[in-house]
């Protein structure tokens, strides 16, 4: 099957063309609307979709050499996310399947993200369990098979990608605040000084990043700038010590209590060099097998959004022109269908 | 505009904000707006964690700042609209989220970061500071004021 995926869920225009499990293209805003059509798209217009979306699709078929009738069905995120932003995904692509009378089917962002982890040669098998970590989600869910949910842990505040984005800002880091503290935390000493992890009185697989977030605020406070500046480095480690160790923790206690033998980390945050070291090397004394997505498929992107809409389309599941946006769409919540 | 000072106290724990949140809750009513005003870490989220724990809503509020805009339901059916506008840098980027449809509906709305829409927030409204204590990192100083429009009288 040959599928075409839009994701405008937030800030990424995306579109995506895969067949089974291979990627044949896979745009998203920031880079071709750029290269492609000359000159930066003002952050202005960063939520303007709707100027981006013919572009982007006609590129992601253009690389992937494809017609819109060779194409098996269209997949579009159609929650969670900003209500205006994803309905300019929902409605073109409804656009789309109207006059190609082609099936189509609204995804589940966070569902999307979890097939990042079908996407090239990946060899993920069920039951496996999955830490969702971005900006706007931190969860531990334990899928069983496909399209099966079962959520064991999730924040009780701020997500994890907004702590490192927040703390960033704290220290004076430019934005985007992750890649910036795990690079910078690489060269630092993460017991320099010691960072509360939220909730670890409690024998529970859910997250609270809030607490440590004020505590980071209060030792910037408290430090002389001089000091800070010297130190930025270990503070940074010290601080993703606090934060990724919750999640590495939560996880594998949460693999071992379920009798899991297989961890998918998806979201941005999966791209932080730190959790992938660590979760590797935490899973290693329990013969549990870790996988990662490619780092191009850990932020927003169509492709995961196409191969999770290729196993609806699969097994049957259709949207219809009603098809709504969901701006709280929960995983496992189903609205897409008639 | 009119601002009339309501309450000025100094909590803390985290529970003389509950019961300041407590005492606050008498005064407001379905489709009324309360921003919030504080930096990083000031607590404007547990507030409205607080405020909503409190009304019994269906799930505990967490932070909007990715999504800008979170909808809870109150026990009662009364929607309560978590806004948190951290990201936002310039106005052409409200321009698609239907503000007016929340902030003039029938819902209650609790706005983290109001600062950054300072131009669009709606009359009347409550406004609540939250600062930051000099070496008591666990206090916090709550002030909250009503805002009308002056005309009104």
């Amino acid at each position: 099957m040959r599928i075409l995926g839009v994701e405008t869920s937030c800030d990424e225009t995306s579109a995506a063309v895969i067949e089974g499990n291979r990627v044949l293209s896979n745009v998203i805003s920031s880079q071709s609307v750029h290269l492609q059509f000359g000159g930066v798209v003002p952050e202005l217009a960063s939520r303007a979709h709707l100027r981006k979306i013919i572009p982007i699709v006609e590129a992601a078929l253009e690389k992937s050499a494809t017609r819109l009738t060779d194409l098996d069905g269209f997949a579009v995120t159609h929650g969670p996310g900003l209500i205006g932003a994803l309905l300019v995904g929902v409605n073109y692509v409804k656009g789309l399947a109207a006059v190609w009378q082609k099936p189509f089917i609204g995804v589940n962002h966070i569902e999307g993200h979890v097939y990042s982890n079908f996407l090239g040669d990946s060899g993920v098998e069920f039951p496996f369990l999955c830490l969702l970590v971005s900006g706007g989600h931190t969860q531990i869910v334990i899928i069983d098979q496909h399209l099966s949910y079962r959520l064991i842990g999730k924040t009780r505040d701020d997500a994890v990608g907004e702590a490192f984005d927040k703390v960033a800002k704290l220290l004076g880091l430019p934005y985007p605040g992750g890649p910036q503290i795990d690079r910078l935390a690489r060269g630092g000493d993460e017991n320099y000084t010691d960072f509360p992890i939220g909730l670890s009185r409690e024998k529970t697989f859910d997250f609270s990043y809030s607490g440590l977030k004020t505590a980071v605020l209060n030792y910037v406070n408290q430090t002389a700038p001089e000091t800070l500046r010297a130190h930025m480095p270990d503070i940074c480690a010290a601080f993703q010590k606090a934060a990724v160790g919750a999640l590495v923790e939560r996880t594998i206690r949460a693999a071992r209590t379920y009798q899991i033998r297989q961890i998918t980390v998806a979201g941005g945050v999966a791209a932080n060099s730190y959790l992938r070291s660590q979760m590797s090397a935490a899973a290693e004394p329990y013969h549990i097998r870790v996988h990662f997505p490619e780092m191009q498929y850990c932020t927003d992107n169509a492709a995961m959004i196409a191969r999770a809409g290729l196993e609806r389309l699969q097994r049957g599941y259709r949207s219809s022109l009603k098809l709504n946006a969901y701006p709280s769409l929960q995983l496992g919540e189903e609205k897409n269908c008639e | 505009m009119n601002r009339q000072l309501l309450l000025k106290q100094r909590v803390n724990s985290p529970g003389e904000t509950e019961a300041l949140v407590s005492d606050f809750l008498s005064h407001v009513s379905p489709g009324q707006t309360i921003a919030l005003y504080g930096n990083l870490g000031s607590g404007k989220t547990f507030f409205v964690q607080t405020l909503c724990r409190l009304l019994a809503t269906e799930e505990p509020p967490t932070s909007p700042t990715f999504t800008i805009i979170n909808e809870y339901r109150a026990q009662g059916g009364m929607p309560v609209y978590h806004f948190d506008f951290y990201r936002i840098e310039h106005d052409a980027e409200l321009a698609n989220l239907g503000l007016d449809d929340y902030f003039y509906g029938d819902g209650l709305c609790l706005i983290e970061w109001a600062d950054k829409i300072a131009a669009h927030l709606p009359l009347p409204r409550f406004e609540i500071y939250l600062d930051f204590v000099e070496q008591q990192p666990e206090a916090r100083d709550i002030s909250i004021h009503l805002v009308i429009d002056k005309n009104i009288f």
